[in-house]
Formats: C-alpha cells, structure tokens, sequence
C-alpha cells in the first residue's frame, strides 16, 4: 500500500467541499479520481501534497520519499528554459545533476528543445515538460489533476498513450472528469459524489494495457462508470 | 502608415507657420541640422553638446534613483513591516511632480557651491524614483501565486524561490521601471535647466534662444533635439528589455 486517504472532511467557510473520502493506492497503482467540476478532485490532491490539511481524516504514505506533481495549467517558470524547469525540481532538493535532466528529457520525447522557453512550445510540449519536472525528482508517488484538460482531442489520447509509459510501475493518482480517459488509463477508478464529495464506487478496470477504445469492454467500463456517475449526480 | 503621419504632421506645421510665428519646417531642419555640429554664437556650444551635457546629468541622477529605488521596492514587497512604512511615504510624494521641486530644492542647496547642478540632479532624482519605485514594488509584490504554489509543491526552499521565481519575475518591473523614469527624468531636467544659469544642456539652449529675442528655429530646433533623444532612449531601452528577457 503506497497511500491511504481516510475520511478527508473539508470546508471553505460555509462552503462544504469533502465529506467524507476515503481510498487506498496499492504500489504501482495507477488511480482516476473521476467526478463533476467543482467536486473537490483538486483539494483532495492538494491535501496529499500537503498544500492543504483537512479539517477532518488522515493521509497515511508508506515507501513514499517524493511527490511529483503535474497541474492542470503546466505552470512552468516562463524566464526558465525547458532545461531550466525541469531543473528547478531537482535544485528544490538540493540535487544538481544535469545527466538526470537530460535523461528524463530524452525519456519524455523532448530532445532538440532542451533550449526551448514555455512560450514557444505548444500546450502539449509544455505538459509534457510540467510531467517531466515532476519525474526528475523520481516519486514514488504521482499527483495529477486534469494534466490533459486543455489540449486538444488528439493531442490528449497521445499524451494518455505516452503517460502509461512514461510513469511506469509508479503510483498515480490522477485526476479527471473525462470518462474515456479514466477507463484508458486507471487500474482503479474512484467515483466521486457531487460537492459536498464522497466516494461513490470503486470500479477497477482490469483490461490489459494498452487499450483499446473501442473494445466491447473498455466500452462496458465506460457505461458503468458513467451509470455510477449518473446515479449520484441523482 | 507613418510615413503619412509624418506627411501629415509636416502639412499641418506649414499650415500653422502660415498663420503664426512658428518657423517653417523647412527653417528649422535648416538650423537643426547646422546647429547639431556647429556652435550657436550666443552660448558657444552644438545642440550635440548641449544634449551631452543635460544627458549626462539625466543618467547620473536617474543611476542614483535607480540604485534606491530597485533594492527597496524589491525588499519593501517582500516585507510587510517595511511595505508598511514605505508606501504610505511614496504614495503621499509621488503626486507632487518633480517640478514642483524646483524652487525649494534652489533654496535648500543654495548655501552648496554647486546649488545649480545638485539642485538639478535632485530634481531628476525625484522624476526618476517614484516611477521606478513603483513598479518594481508593483511586479515583486505581484509574483503569480500558482507560481509559488508550485515551488512549495516541488518543496523549493524559500532562497531558491526568491533567486528563480520571485527576482525573475520582478525584472520585468525593474525593466520597465527604469524606462518609464528615465523619460520622467528626461522631462523634469529640460524644465530644471529652464529655471537657473546652468551654462549648457537643452533646457537652457531654449531659454537662452527665447531670452535673446525669441529666435524660434532655434527654440524649435531645440525642441526637436528632445524629442530625438527621448525617443531613442525609449527605443534602446525596449530593445534591451528584449535582450535581457528572451523568454517575452
């Protein structure tokens, strides 16, 4: 078990955001928080970061040293080259290893724009770039919310396709509100209730990867995930 | 486009030299172009050297501001015990624009042997610092917060946050701060040249032209030579800027 999330409680003033979540990732699990926009996916990540703490309930790691995270919006350092953020990570460890920068940016197919700035690469070069920061510092953890939300179509299956290799055996704990996307790439998803959230159903999906969309039972998965998301919209 | 602007406003200047004292366009190229090079009898000295000379006083008092107003808005938006002290000081000066100045800073420094020249530079100091002030105040306070919260996430510590995201993002207002007082400090010597003997600098040529019977080619000329140099300045200053912040 690399995480356990237990009975997360959290209010904004009057405003109740969690009611109550509760999950596990297993070591090398890879984990969709799937749910409406506004349910509190976001908070929930930040509380494991430990951006945030709950009102109520516990994070609990186990063999987890390092977080990486990955934003919706990449939220790279526009003055800092691709080099230079991916960088950033590593220099906010103390660690100053230019072999790791380079290897990771191989590793996530951005060789040749090492020297690139964010504002000259497109929205997925940039993601790519926000998760390769996030690998530099080698997690054991992954935390992603949305990381795919603004890009196009095409571009996200792409992306979806590459994450699964890039992360490996890593555990993730990915945030979405897109069905497709969680049916392609969580080994379990985590179906969460309008705000104020609660988990509604745990739906592992045990169809080898990678994926076929268009397979009779990523199809099925799909259906029972949007059924359970339906039934507690209510 | 600003070729017809240029033709417009040339056509517009001819109109109104038709039906006022001020020199046909032609005249004052004439006088610009003589008087760049060559000394004007009255004071002895080219447009070129009075342009020198109010330059350099510009570059000295604005360098002066420039070298308090940088560190402390830096330092006072990172404080707010500072911040706290400051601002309400700059907010209640930075209203009064620098020419006001003018005759109280030639009283004060009237006991100094040089109450001309320092006098002048304060005045520009004062152009200069408010501008600059407040900009760099304005994007070091203002450094985005998803930003930051990205850095607490990656658990940067807070030096290595203020050397790769704070300070970086506060170069853009020091940048544009040292622009915009530049050209206030520009503006305030010409009008601090125009009160007091000062022997050269292009606030005094235009007195001085105006003084000995209103010689308007040479006023104008003058006038243009202003326009010339602020304009460059503003230029190279842009141009640095993209130099300095290739990531923009």
């Amino acid at each position: 078990m690399a995480l356990t999330v237990e009975g997360l409680k959290k209010s904004y003033g009057n405003l109740k955001v969690l009611d109550g979540v509760t999950f596990s990732v297993e070591e090398g699990e890879f984990v969709c928080l799937i749910g409406e926009s506004g349910c509190g996916k976001t908070t929930i990540l930040k509380i494991i970061a430990g951006l945030e703490r709950p009102d109520e309930g516990r994070v609990d790691f186990k063999g987890v040293n390092r977080m990486g995270f990955v934003f919706q919006d990449d939220r790279l350092l526009p003055w800092k080259t691709v080099y230079g953020n991916i960088q950033f990570a590593l220099k906010a460890m103390g660690v100053e290893d230019g072999d790791v920068v380079r290897r990771i940016i191989d590793f996530v197919g951005l060789k040749g724009f090492e020297n690139y700035y964010p504002k000259q690469l497109s929205g997925g070069m940039r993601q790519r770039v926000g998760i390769a920061r996030a690998l530099a510092v080698n997690p054991d953890l992954l935390l992603m919310d949305e990381p795919f939300a603004s890009l196009d179509a095409r571009t996200r299956e792409r992306m979806q396709e590459e994450l699964l290799r890039i992360v490996g055996g890593k555990a993730v704990v990915f945030v979405t509100h897109s069905i497709d996307e969680a049916v392609y790439l969580a080994d379990k998803v985590v179906v969460l209730s309008q705000r104020p959230s609660r988990v509604v159903r745990f739906i592992e999906i045990d169809i080898e990867k990678p994926r076929d969309r268009n397979s009779d039972e990523f199809i099925e998965k799909r259906r029972e995930i949007y059924t359970a998301l339906q039934a507690s919209s209510g | 486009m600003r070729l017809k602007g240029a033709i417009l406003l040339i056509f517009l200047w001819y109109l109104v030299s038709a039906i006022t004292e001020l020199p046909h366009p032609h005249e004052v190229a004439e006088t610009f172009f003589i008087l760049l090079f060559n000394s004007e009898p009255v004071l002895g000295k080219t447009l070129v050297q009075h342009a020198a000379a109010s330059l350099l006083r510009v570059l000295t008092a604005s360098l002066l501001a420039f070298s308090i107003a940088i560190p402390l808005g830096i330092v006072s938006a990172l404080n707010r015990t500072l911040a706290e002290v400051v601002t309400p000081m700059v907010e209640a000066l930075r209203p009064i624009p620098p020419l006001a100045w003018i005759p109280l800073a030639y009283v004060i420094f009237a006991p100094l042997p040089n109450t001309v020249q320092v006098s002048q530079i304060f005045i520009v100091f004062v152009g200069a610092f408010f501008p600059c002030f407040v900009s760099v105040f304005d994007y070091s306070r203002n450094v985005p917060e998803e930003l930051l919260e990205m850095a607490r996430v990656f658990k940067a510590p807070e030096r290595l946050i203020l050397r790769d995201v704070v300070l970086p993002h506060s170069l853009q207002g020091v940048l544009s701060g040292i622009r915009i007082g530049l050209g206030v400090g520009w503006m305030s010597i010409i009008a601090a040249e125009m009160i007091a003997t000062s022997g050269e600098g292009l606030g005094y040529f235009i007195l001085v032209m105006y003084e000995v019977g209103g010689r308007t080619a040479e006023i104008v000329a003058g006038m243009a030579m202003i326009g010339v140099i602020g304009y460059l300045m503003n230029t190279l200053l842009l141009k640095a800027e993209r130099l300095v912040m290739p990531w923009r």
